[in-house]
């Protein structure tokens, strides 16, 4: 049990942090550059990036990780913002990322591509798929999710939210080098 | 669990130094960013790496003899890989 309390703690941390920072700010930044258009997904959704790479780096464990966290966000949307989201919507999402890894990992192993791509490559390969599966899970879930701009619309939010954590955490590994030199 | 919180940030702090290194973020030079990664990647169990994995690692093994040792001098110099004293072999280990 406590082998599982710190990696879960920094999952539930990472993810509520990056979950406030998109709602926070990136989409009233979206909101105010594109105020035309539609605003029913964020076009930079960090939290994909710490759902993937909790799960590529603690496994099926990782999913578990993510559940309270995406609970607790599921809960304030609900209620305080009042916003319609299925309750199995945040367990779909974890669940389709998972789902995504273990489908670029056997569809490379099966290839024998794996050597050709870096880590990261297979991240954000492996991010796309468990998008493409998490608004497959969104769009049998709520039957009014049928356009297909919403299904581009959230997949290009997850993986450009994805790509901009990794950035974020190059940033965050350059800052500390230079602290500690 | 310590070890494993380890294992975790090195191979997360290795994929970001990988997509670092390909977007061409890095403030190394390209020959001291490959010697640096592979040296990371040959040194996940140990931390302590030889010259030898470094000169065949398929990041480093194209770089010209020169230009390695240069590299090397460099990292050195910066801190980056620390040489441990050894009889025979020439060992690093991550600084």
């Amino acid at each position: 049990m406590k082998t599982h309390l710190i990696p879960l703690v920094v999952v539930s941390v990472a993810y509520l942090a990056s979950y406030t920072m998109t709602s926070g700010f990136i989409l009233p930044m979206q909101k105010l550059a594109f105020p035309e258009h539609v605003d029913l997904f964020c076009l930079l959704f960090l939290p994909h990036g710490v759902r993937m790479l909790s799960v590529y780096y603690f496994g099926f464990s990782g999913l578990l990780y993510l559940i309270p966290p995406s609970y607790v966000m599921w809960f304030f949307e609900t209620r305080v913002n009042g916003l319609d989201l299925h309750v199995l919507g945040s367990l779909v999402s974890a669940g389709g990322c998972y789902l995504g890894l273990v489908l670029i990992n056997a569809v490379l192993k099966f290839g024998s591509q794996r050597p050709l791509l870096k880590e990261w490559q297979i991240l954000l390969l492996a991010g796309l798929a468990g998008s493409a599966l998490n608004a497959l899970g969104q769009a049998i879930l709520n039957s009014g999710f049928s356009a297909w701009y919403l299904v581009a619309g959230y997949m290009i939010g997850d993986v450009f939210g994805q790509f901009a954590l990794m950035l974020g955490l190059m940033v965050v590994f350059r800052f500390i080098g230079k602290q500690q030199r | 669990m310590e070890k494993n919180k380890l294992a975790y940030l090195t191979r997360l702090r290795t994929l970001v130094a990988e997509m670092e290194a390909d977007l061409g973020l890095g403030d190394l030079k390209e020959s001291e960013k490959k010697i640096y990664l592979a040296a990371a990647d040959c040194s996940q169990s140990d931390r302590i790496v030889e010259i030898k994995q470094l000169l065949e690692h398929r990041l480093s093994q194209d770089i010209a003899r020169p230009t390695f040792y240069r590299a090397l001098k460099n990292l050195e110099a910066e801190g980056k890989l620390v040489r441990v004293d050894a009889k025979r072999n020439v060992l690093f280990r991550l600084g």
